[in-house]
């Protein structure tokens, strides 16, 4: 008797592990690394900035589990990160190394613009530069725990299960970056990186 | 609650891209200089040498630079009159009276900035070239230009005169540095990223170059009291020339 009942327990608790699965398959597609050098080498670009459109491209594919859960939904963030464990401040860039003599203040996070489009504008930020303010920031593309809002509506806040195969426009994000330094900032090289964070909904 | 926190902790699916940014804000210094190739100042009438001969805007200076900065300009020749510190004698006129002296001093050469020095809280002797050029019966030293006595381009000190920013790394704004910046945003007409400089020689009759001092405006540098009574400036053809820097603050 006893024996049996833990079997029950345990049969339950694998249940209630896979229970909260609502998703078969999360995944960005491709999602290696890039890196991005931006280079400020006359005024001209430190006035007018650089703006690097599709630095790289967001492919979602999310599907649903061979035995569809109609809970299967997503959301997309932003993260920033400066290696702040190594002592960088909260809000600053991370310095790699400094030219001249440095006396001035190093880049602050909020130089970098980021802006994130696709053709059916699907993220209420669609379109639109943002910036982080500091490592803490955390920038929503699509929000999480909204309501679902299924592939092929073409519409604000696509978040149901889909692919960038079938559904390009709402399953693709161009990334695009922006930075105007101005006179204001140390000479050097500085390392920023931005961390797509892509989640089914629990 | 063993299963509560597995179904927590392990879950929920996620996928992760990243892109790191990486800048490279390389340090500018930029200095354009709209100019004549070659100021001359023929003094061919008596009133040239007693009113002396200005070219107004002759130099206009430009400045972007991505750092804090100092400017500063400096007399120097190629020292065949004997010393670096004097213009080169290149034709001499008239029967070389003892008297006649072709030893004249850079610092005879006066320059004014159209826009005070706004970095130069820290000086401590004549800051700038922004004074008004004095009547010619009155001596000043307010404008004469700096220069090194071996003619080198070695930099002013506190006790001397800078275009923009000063001698010293306070790291005090205002005090000896110039923020940095560019004339194409920090525009209008009192903008502490443009300059024009006036250009003025004055004689004096006899050619004495009463105007003429030393680097920091203590010492007269005017012929007579350079080489005595009765000296004056031999006639003849000179030439030097005046360098700009722009540098980092330091």
């Amino acid at each position: 008797m006893v024996k049996k009942l833990v079997s029950l327990m345990f049969v339950l608790c694998c249940n209630c592990i896979t229970a909260q699965v609502h998703c078969g398959l999360v995944s960005i597609v491709p999602n290696s690394s890039v890196n991005q050098i931006v280079v400020f080498d006359d005024t001209t670009k430190y006035i007018g900035g650089i703006t690097i459109n599709s630095v790289t491209k967001l492919r979602v594919k999310v599907e649903d589990k061979t035995i569809v859960d109609p809970l299967c939904s997503w959301n997309l963030k932003m993260f920033i990160e400066n290696n702040s464990g190594a002592g960088t401040p909260i809000d600053e860039w991370e310095e790699i190394t400094n030219y001249g003599n440095g006396a001035g203040k190093n880049p602050t996070i909020d130089l970098l613009q980021v802006r994130v489009r696709n053709s059916c504008s699907t993220s209420p930020a669609d379109n639109t530069f943002r910036n982080f303010n500091d490592a803490n920031d955390i920038l929503d593309i699509i929000t999480d725990m909204l309501p679902i809002t299924n592939a092929g509506s073409c519409t604000l806040n696509v978040n149901g299960p889909g692919s960038y195969l079938t559904n390009y426009d709402e399953f693709n994000f161009d990334i695009d970056i922006r930075l105007r330094p101005g006179a204001r900032f140390n000479p050097g090289i500085y390392n920023l990186n931005i961390r797509f964070r892509l989640e089914e909904n629990i | 609650m063993i299963a509560g926190v597995f179904g927590t902790t392990n879950a929920q699916l996620i996928d992760e891209k990243d892109v790191t940014v990486t800048m490279d804000l390389q340090p500018v210094l930029q200095l354009d200089m709209t100019t004549a190739n070659q100021l001359e100042f023929v003094f061919d009438d008596i009133n040239e040498y007693y009113a002396g001969i200005t070219n107004y805007a002759a130099t206009i200076l430009k400045v972007s630079s991505t750092v804090s900065w100092d400017l500063y300009a400096v007399g120097r020749s190629s020292g065949s009159s004997g010393s670096g510190g004097f213009w080169d004698q290149q034709i001499d006129y008239g029967s070389d009276n003892t008297n006649a002296i072709d030893q004249l001093p850079l610092s005879l050469l006066e320059l004014r900035q159209s826009q005070p020095n706004s970095g130069a809280g820290a000086a401590t002797g004549i800051s700038d070239y922004s004074a008004a050029f004095s009547p010619n019966q009155s001596v000043s030293a307010g404008n004469s230009l700096f220069t090194n006595p071996d003619g080198s381009i070695t930099a002013p000190t506190a006790a001397d005169k800078y275009i923009g920013g000063h001698a010293g790394t306070s790291g005090v704004a205002g005090d000896d540095f110039m923020p940095g910046g560019s004339y194409m945003t920090q525009t209008g007409t009192t903008s502490d990223y443009y300059y024009a400089m006036d250009y003025r020689i004055l004689p004096g009759l006899p050619a004495i170059f009463p105007n003429a001092h030393s680097a920091d405006g203590t010492v007269a540098e005017d012929i007579v009291t350079t080489n005595g009574a009765g000296t004056y400036a031999e006639p003849g053809v000179y030439t030097m020339y005046v360098q700009y820097v722009l540098l980092e603050d330091q």
